[in-house]
């Protein structure tokens, strides 16, 4: 067997034990020797710690060239399975909403805007869903720029421990994107700026759920209050 | 043992990707998606928990790229590095949106601070891992399969020799210069 042979099949612990003891005799006096399996022993544990998703690495979505990158169009994009499906009541809601918005959200794209006229400030009411309390209600001011939304929100049970509310962009197929979490004061009521690092318009609805501090980052299922994501 | 392998230039790869990309040629950004996406996709669903929400970051990422590709130097580390920056950047972020305020600042504020340095260390650890990913497929075809076959498939290396029908000297050596290859590769990104 090689000197190379010898290497790997040590690291790889498949030589018997009176061949690795030797090896390791030899090892000991050859500091060139030594200095190889030493060299590649970080690399062989690094391999052996690889969980299997990164040997089998997800297929990535397609690319969506940003706005200013050329002119050719963007594929569409491959949204995953919903994980979050909209209960009844929320879906008539979502129905309503749907025609109220009207075909002006397909015509907005990544990038911002309608396209006319300078952007400016929107002002999106949030509704309650059916797992809200009965007087909930708020509003999203989304700001000129689409990056920043100031979130009013009132008649909301408080969050107490354990619990906070989180504000999504949501697809009417369960894609969702958390945007940020907040907490809601004992009188029921919240006033929060967060960031969007995404266009609000690629979603259908901006959503609120109340979800436990479990370290679970998924959506919890229970919506407290809904409204679309654009005009 | 024979001399070691010199390392094929991917650096200077980056170099005329980069430039190319700051040039503002959007097949330039198709490269770098093409070459990178599925490493960095792989990292932010897991980093995330979130097949959804990777897609949007992966998005943003990407566009990050495009905007800032002036503020990359080819001198100061490879594009791989660059870029996984950049992913575990967006990705901590995202994170951090979801750390809810605390509600006693007192008692929240220590808890919230050792739970955000784990959550850095895992997500670097994901991060070191989705690296060596990229490098694996930067090897020659027959060398990555002996340690996909080795590390993934946990066969010995008899049992490849047996399943490829091939020599088992053939798999020793593939296996050998795979690792060495490997090792340089691990070298050169962290130059």
């Amino acid at each position: 067997m090689s000197a190379s042979d010898e290497i790997s099949s040590y690291l790889l612990g498949e030589l018997d034990p009176d061949a690795a003891a030797s090896f390791e005799r030899r090892m000991a006096g050859d500091a060139a020797l030594r200095e190889e399996v030493e060299g590649l022993r970080p690399v062989v544990e690094r391999l052996s710690e690889l969980p299997d998703e990164v040997w089998e690495g997800p297929e990535p979505p397609p690319l969506e060239l940003p706005g200013n990158a050329g002119a050719a169009p963007a594929p569409r994009r491959r949204w995953r399975l919903p994980t979050l499906t909209l209960r009844p009541v929320a879906a008539v809601a979502a129905s309503v909403l749907l025609l109220a918005v009207g075909a002006g959200i397909g015509a907005l794209v990544a990038g911002g805007g309608s396209g006319d006229g300078p952007p400016v400030e929107e002002s999106l009411s949030l509704s309650r869903v059916d797992d809200g309390p009965s007087g909930a209600h708020g509003s999203v001011l989304v700001s000129a720029g689409r990056t920043r939304a100031e979130v009013d929100v009132s008649g909301l049970d408080p969050s107490g421990a354990g619990r906070f509310y989180e504000l999504w962009l949501l697809d009417e197929d369960g894609k969702t994107f958390a945007l940020g979490s907040f907490q809601v004061a004992a009188d029921g009521s919240a006033d929060v700026e967060i960031p969007i690092p995404v266009q609000p318009s690629r979603y259908r609805y901006f959503d609120v759920s109340l979800q436990e501090d479990d370290g679970n980052p998924a959506h919890s299922g229970i919506s407290v209050l809904r409204g679309p994501a654009s005009s | 043992m024979g001399a070691p392998m010199a390392y094929d230039g991917t650096r200077s790869e980056d170099r005329h990707l980069a430039e190319r990309l700051r040039e503002g040629d959007p097949e330039a950004l198709r490269d770098a998606y093409s070459r990178f996406g599925r490493v960095t996709f792989g990292f932010l669903v897991k980093s995330l928990g979130d097949r959804g929400a990777a897609e949007d970051v992966q998005q943003q990422v990407y566009t990050q790229i495009w905007q800032r590709a002036e503020s990359y130097d080819p001198n100061r580390g490879s594009l791989l590095s660059w870029l996984m920056t950049i992913a575990r950047s967006r990705a901590i972020d995202h994170r951090r949106r979801r750390v809810p305020e605390p509600l006693d600042p007192d008692v929240a504020a220590t808890q919230l601070d050792s739970r955000a340095a784990a959550e850095d260390e895992r997500i670097d650890r994901l991060a070191e891992q989705w690296r060596i990913r990229e490098l694996l497929d930067r090897l020659p075809e027959a060398e990555a399969e002996v340690l996909r076959r080795r590390f993934y498939g946990e066969l010995t290396q008899s049992e490849i020799a047996e399943r490829e029908g091939i020599p088992l000297g053939t798999v020793k050596t593939r296996m050998f210069t795979g690792l060495r290859r490997l090792r340089e590769l691990i070298d050169e990104e962290g130059r």
